[in-house]
Order: C-alpha cells, then structure tokens, then sequence
C-alpha cells in the first residue's frame, strides 16, 4: 500500500474484482488493471508489464478513435440541426 | 510526440468549434434579450428553440472535451501556477477594520435611516454592494472572507468554550443554513425593509458569535456558517488564493480538481445546495409557479407551507438527479469507485455553474445601481430623495448573461473531464462517466436559461404581493 490508496472502492456481490499488485486498488477488469498499473506505477514495472500497459493503451487508441468519429458525428448532425430548424423557424 | 500535437489540434478545435457554436446561438441570445425587455411582444425564435440551442452548447461541449484524451495536457491546465508575495499583517488588520465598520454602519443606517429601500445605506450596500458585487469578487479575483468577515472578527474578541463539535453532523448544518437563509430571503421583504435586514444582521452576528464561542472559530466558520464556506468555494474557482508561502495564481476554475475540495456526501449537498438556491430565488418570480402555486393555493393549502414543500423537494429533485448521474459515471465509467468518491470528485464542477449564474444574475443589477450606492454611500445619513438609477442598459446586456450562463456550464464540463481523467485509467472510460453528469448539466442549463429569460412575475403570496 502506497500513502495514496486511492478513491473508495465498492464491489457488487456477484463481481470477482481485478487487484493491483502495487497499491491494492480494485478495478473490474484486466484491461482496466492494466492502464492502472502503467499509468500509477510505471516506475516499478517489469519489461513484460510495460509491454503490456503498451499495448492496451494502443488498443485503447482504436476504440477512442470509433469514439471520436461517432463524437464527430453528433457535432455535425448537432450544429446541422440546429442551423436547419434557424432556416426554417427563424426567418 | 504524436499525442502532443493531437492534443494541440483537438484544444484549437475545441476553440473553433466552440466559437461556432457561440456564434449559432447567437440568434437565440438576442431575441431573449428582447423578450425580457418588452415583456412577451413579437418573439422570433420559439422559447424552446432556444433552450435547445443552449442545452446544444453544453452538450457539444463536452463532445468537444471528449477529443481532448492526452492525460499530461489535460493535467497542465490544472497544475499551472505562480506565487506572488503575501500581503502584510497591516493590510488583514485593515480589511477586518472595515469589515467591522460596514457591519456597524449597515446595522446603524438599517435601523435609523430612511424606510424607503433604494434610499438607505443598509438595502443598497448589502444587495447591491456585498451580494452583487463582493460576493463577484470572490470568484473573479480571490477569496477575502476569512479576512474581512465581520461576524469572525467580532466573535474572535470573545474567549472561546471549544467545546467538541459533533464530528457526525459534519457540514449538514451549513446545508440547513444556506438553504434557510436563501428561505428567509425568498418569502420576507429583506430586500426592501432596512429595519427588517438590519434585524436579521443582528441575528446573524448573534448566532455567528455564540456559535464561534461554543465550538471556537475555526470549527464554526469552516463547518458551519453557510456564508463562509459558500464564499470558500467560489474561492476556489478564483484566480488568486492564499497559500501559507504567499498568494497562489491560477487559471479560473482549473482548482476546481483539487482532490481535496469536497470530502463526504455533506459536503457534495452543499454544493448541489449552492447550485439549487439561485435557482430557486429566481424560479419563484417566473409565471409557471404563479400559476402552480395559485392552483394549490386555491385547494385550501397554506401559502407558505406550498412555497416551503417545493423548495425542499426542489431540492430533492437535483440532489437526485446529481446522485443518479454519479450511478451512470459508475456503471460507464467501468470502475468500482463509491458514488460517494466520485461525487467528491465531479460535484465542483458545479460551482463554476453557480458562479456563471450568479455573475449573470447579478451583472445588469450591480451595473444599474452602483450610481445608487456611491451617492447613498456617500451620505449614508442623508441620502438624496432620488438616488442615480442607471435606467435602460444596453440589450446586448443580456447577450452577456445568456453567454455567462453558457461559459460556466463549458467550464463545468471541462472540470468534470479533467476530475473524470484523474479518476479513472482508461481514457474511452472516462469520457463515459461523463454522460450522466453531461446530461444533468444540459438539462440545469436549460432550466437556467428559461429562469433567466421568462419575464419576471411577482411572486404570488408572499412580501404583499399577491396574484
């Protein structure tokens, strides 16, 4: 346990919790572990842990760029929107 | 760095796009200006349409945060700060100095001057100078409360009991405090009667100075005493704050993600609380209540019992809706952090809320009577029959207060990105813990806005007037 332990954790009943091996935090998955783990305690990581909070960051990037299309999306569709119903109402 | 650069580019989009979403609802801003102005005449764009347009701009904003996922450039907003030297002994001995001579004065002035309320030193100074524009100070420049509050320096002349504060009731007394205060405030006349608002600052010293005593000054100014700890977090959002090494700089609202800020569910109801009672102040004078509270009334209900049932339950309602979004920050967010702990993290950003609304609120108010004050001011004995009224201020006036009212909530969302981004180590997570808080913030924003621009009513029941 560091000074830090972190921010309260709860854990539903039917859930088997992911702990970090450094600062006991619970987290709900692997992956999840796995960003903790690079992002708190990169310093005391092994070669092979690092590779891994590599790649699950990486992978993160796929997903965040889906994210960030669909993201996009509504900001066009939210700004289109908004300046059709203007043409139409505001006239 | 490859993530450096996205981050720039998605912080200049995030300017732009912010810009042209400004920009969009500028139709919108302008016709509410004219609607307040000439009571409900020709309308161009439909009331709805334009608190769609606002509720849009909270909510592209954060789509427009969400672009923004490089954790150090998130953090360098956050971390950037200066030291300045701290002011002397002389200066805090001076600002208590006219803390207390204020407090004499308004207290004096309140009970033998002029009844008419523009008229006396009391009314004009404490809504207009202290609410309106002390109260501005606190969040735009720094907090200097603790220096200046009267009530703790005239306490602090009193030997102290220290007796234990009960450790349990934490800040709920503040909770209870502010929102009895903003009661008292709602449903008497002490915006207009001098003698009325000099009795309740007595009142207040009274209570102030014999809690100090009982629990010492510490305990009760930072537990306790609504005025203060509002006053501590609007400090927060402030620029300046004071440090033991001197005076801190900040960028606005960036302290808000302190971990330290809010700690237990007391402190989030305090400020959902703070959020809530602006609201309600203004909520009251709209024509949606009059017409509710005069079908109640109208059942054979008490008129004050019906107005104290909806503030409570008013409150309820945003406490829950707050509660419910930290339940979706859980559950989307993909982590096992208590609601309690994520509530301690996302609940300041709704002070830059509060502070965008209260700047809005008050901003054409301060500007309208601050001739009045400095004439009264001057002769706050023999005030002139007339006091200066700066009548008919500009309309784009209100574009300011719609635009302040929308720059708080982009500030909110920003702060609840960072915290979420402190919180939680996938990035994709936390930008969905987002979605409840987001969706909350749209819809407070939309409420605010129609607050703002419904043309105002008499509340019906209460200060004589009457439906």
């Amino acid at each position: 346990m560091t000074a830090d332990p972190g921010p309260e954790t709860r854990i539903p009943e039917t859930e088997t919790p992911v702990v970090c091996p450094y600062c006991g935090f619970e987290l709900p998955d692997d992956e999840q572990c796995r960003l903790h783990v690079g992002l708190e305690h990169y310093g005391e990581l092994g070669e092979a842990e690092r590779e891994a909070f590599k790649r699950s960051y990486t992978e993160e990037e796929a997903e965040l760029n889906r994210f960030r299309i669909v993201a996009l999306g509504a900001l066009v569709a939210l700004y289109f929107g908004f300046l059709v119903v203007y043409a139409l109402l505001a006239v | 760095m490859d993530r450096r650069r996205l981050g720039t580019h998605a912080s200049v989009g995030l300017l732009g796009a912010t810009l042209a979403v400004a920009l969009l609802s500028t139709p919108g801003v302008a016709h509410a200006a004219g609607l307040r102005e000439a009571g409900a005449s020709t309308v161009t764009v439909p009331t709805w349409l334009f608190l769609t347009t606002g509720g849009g701009a909270v909510g592209a904003s954060f789509l427009l945060a969400s672009f923004v996922t490089d954790r150090a450039f998130i953090r360098s907003f956050h971390q950037w700060r200066r030291q300045l030297p701290s002011p002397g002994r002389l200066v805090a001995g001076i600002g208590r100095l006219t803390g207390v001579s204020l407090l004499l004065l308004t207290v004096y002035v309140g009970f033998t001057g002029p009844s008419t309320g523009l008229r006396n030193f009391a009314v004009v100074f404490v809504w207009v100078g202290w609410w309106g524009g002390y109260v501005a100070s606190t969040y735009l420049l720094g907090n200097t409360w603790p220096t200046l509050n009267p009530f703790r320096t005239v306490a602090d002349l009193f030997p102290t009991l220290d007796r234990p504060y009960p450790e349990r009731l934490g800040v709920w007394p503040s909770v209870v405090g502010l929102l009895g205060l903003i009661w008292i405030e709602v449903v008497t006349p002490m915006a207009d009667d001098p003698r009325l608002l000099a009795s309740m600052v007595v009142a207040y010293t009274v209570a102030s100075v014999a809690g100090a005593v009982v629990f010492g000054s510490d305990v009760w100014f930072s537990s306790v005493d609504p005025i203060s700890r509002a006053f501590a977090l609007f400090g927060r959002f402030a620029p300046f704050s004071r440090t033991p090494e001197g005076i801190a700089v900040r960028l606005p609202g960036m302290a808000l993600t302190d971990t330290d800020l809010v700690s237990g569910r007391d402190e989030v109801a305090f400020v959902v609380c703070l959020l809530y009672v602006t609201t309600f102040d203004g909520f009251v004078a709209t024509w949606l209540w009059e017409a509710f509270a005069v079908a109640v009334v109208g059942l054979g209900l008490p008129p004050l019992g019906v107005y104290f049932v909806a503030y409570l339950a008013g409150f309820g309602c945003f406490l829950a809706a707050f509660w419910w979004a930290m339940g979706l920050a859980r559950r989307y967010g993909s982590t096992y952090i208590t609601r309690e702990s994520l509530a301690n993290r996302f609940a300041p950003s709704l002070v830059a809320i509060a502070v965008g609304y209260h700047l809005a609120h008050n901003l054409a108010f301060v500007a309208g009577l601050v001739p009045a004050l400095a004439v009264v001011a001057a002769a706050p004995l023999s005030p002139p029959q007339q006091p200066p009224v700066l009548a008919g201020l500009p309309g784009w006036v209100s574009g300011i207060e719609m635009a302040l009212v929308l720059a708080g909530h982009m500030v909110a969302v920003w702060v609840a990105h960072a915290a979420a981004y402190d919180l939680l180590p996938g990035r994709l997570a936390a930008i969905k813990s987002q979605y409840g808080i987001t969706l909350v913030m749209v819809g407070y924003t939309m409420i605010s806005l129609w607050v703002v621009t419904t043309p105002l009513v008499e509340p019906p029941f209460i200060s004589g007037g009457g439906p």
